[in-house]
């Protein structure tokens, strides 16, 4: 029979967080962090932690520096084309 | 200007047919293209480079190098993957740059003396002494200002290999399998630094939280 330790659950944080990890292996985690306080710790803080990092803001263009990409990329990329054509000619 | 690129080009076309437009040369498919990248591509290099005006310019090296590029590109795998490859690239040099800039002028001391402990060490302190379960502590949340400075900061000082992949995966939102076709790495890779990079992050969380006498 497969025993879990501790040290396999720091392992299988990750696989468990992301519902990875197959079923038998899923029901010895389970087991083990019922009995073990130090693990159902680790397990929380660690889930916390990532949603800590997930929940950060997305990060926006403003809106003045989009103009500015917008028409600048406008220019560009025309002063490229014109290029190749005047060099086709 | 071409034929095509006169062409008005429909708000909702696919980007299949944008792609393929732009590959014929019509400039316009090509601007409505990278407009549909334009904050991700952005916000990838801002969460890089810590630095707007340098993630602007990573958005123009990026757009500039697509454009000329654009016949190089193999439907085989997704703009998304493609042009995120670019900018990637793109940030990470000007990450170099920075670097080097901060040590020339030997602003760099934290980084250096600060050393990140081994992995291993990481994953033997969880087993080690009282282990506090501080989840639950309504400080702990990013409303808390001083909390997420420490969070950006813990991302700073992952090494790049592990940096890449958070950024990517966890606050970018990539999946693994476009992560792994990013960064060039196979899906294990991907998994093994990952899992990695989240333990060194709570480990950081857990030195500012305990320290901090937060708990």
């Amino acid at each position: 029979m497969k025993i879990i330790r501790c040290k396999d659950i720091i392992n299988l944080l990750s696989d468990f967080y992301d519902n990875e990890i197959d079923n038998e292996i899923e029901t010895l985690f389970w087991e083990h962090i019922e009995e073990c306080k130090r693990c159902l710790s680790l397990v929380h803080n660690f889930e916390k932690t990532l949603e800590l990092y997930h929940s950060f803001k997305p990060i926006k263009l403003e809106p003045q520096m989009k103009r500015e990409f917008h028409r600048w990329l406008h220019i560009e990329i025309k002063k490229i084309t014109i290029k190749k054509y005047k060099y086709k000619k | 200007m071409t034929q095509l690129s006169s062409q008005l080009i429909r708000k909702d076309l696919d980007e299949a047919t944008l792609i393929s437009l732009a590959k014929n040369g019509n400039t316009s498919a090509f601007e409505k293209l990278i407009k549909r990248y334009e904050e991700k591509i952005y916000s990838l290099a801002y969460r890089i480079l810590q630095d707007k005006e340098e993630a602007f310019d990573v958005l123009q090296d990026t757009a500039m190098s697509a454009f000329k590029n654009l016949k190089n590109f193999q439907s085989k795998s997704s703009f998304s993957t493609w042009i995120y490859r670019i900018a990637l690239n793109f940030a990470l040099m000007r990450k170099r740059k920075q670097k080097a800039q901060l040590k020339k002028a030997q602003i760099i001391d934290s980084e250096d003396s600060d050393k990140l402990p081994q992995f291993a060490e990481i994953a033997e302190q969880n087993l080690l002494g009282n282990y506090v379960d501080w989840s639950e502590n309504p400080v702990i949340s990013l409303e808390n200002q001083e909390l997420r400075k420490v969070l950006q900061e813990a991302i700073n000082k992952l090494p790049d290999k592990y940096r890449n992949v958070i950024i990517l995966k966890e606050i970018e939102g990539r999946s693994i399998e476009e992560t792994a076709k990013i960064l060039g790495l196979s899906i294990s890779a991907v998994k093994t630094r990952l899992h990695r990079a989240r333990l060194y992050l709570k480990w950081f969380l857990e030195k500012y939280i305990t320290k901090g006498q937060m708990v």
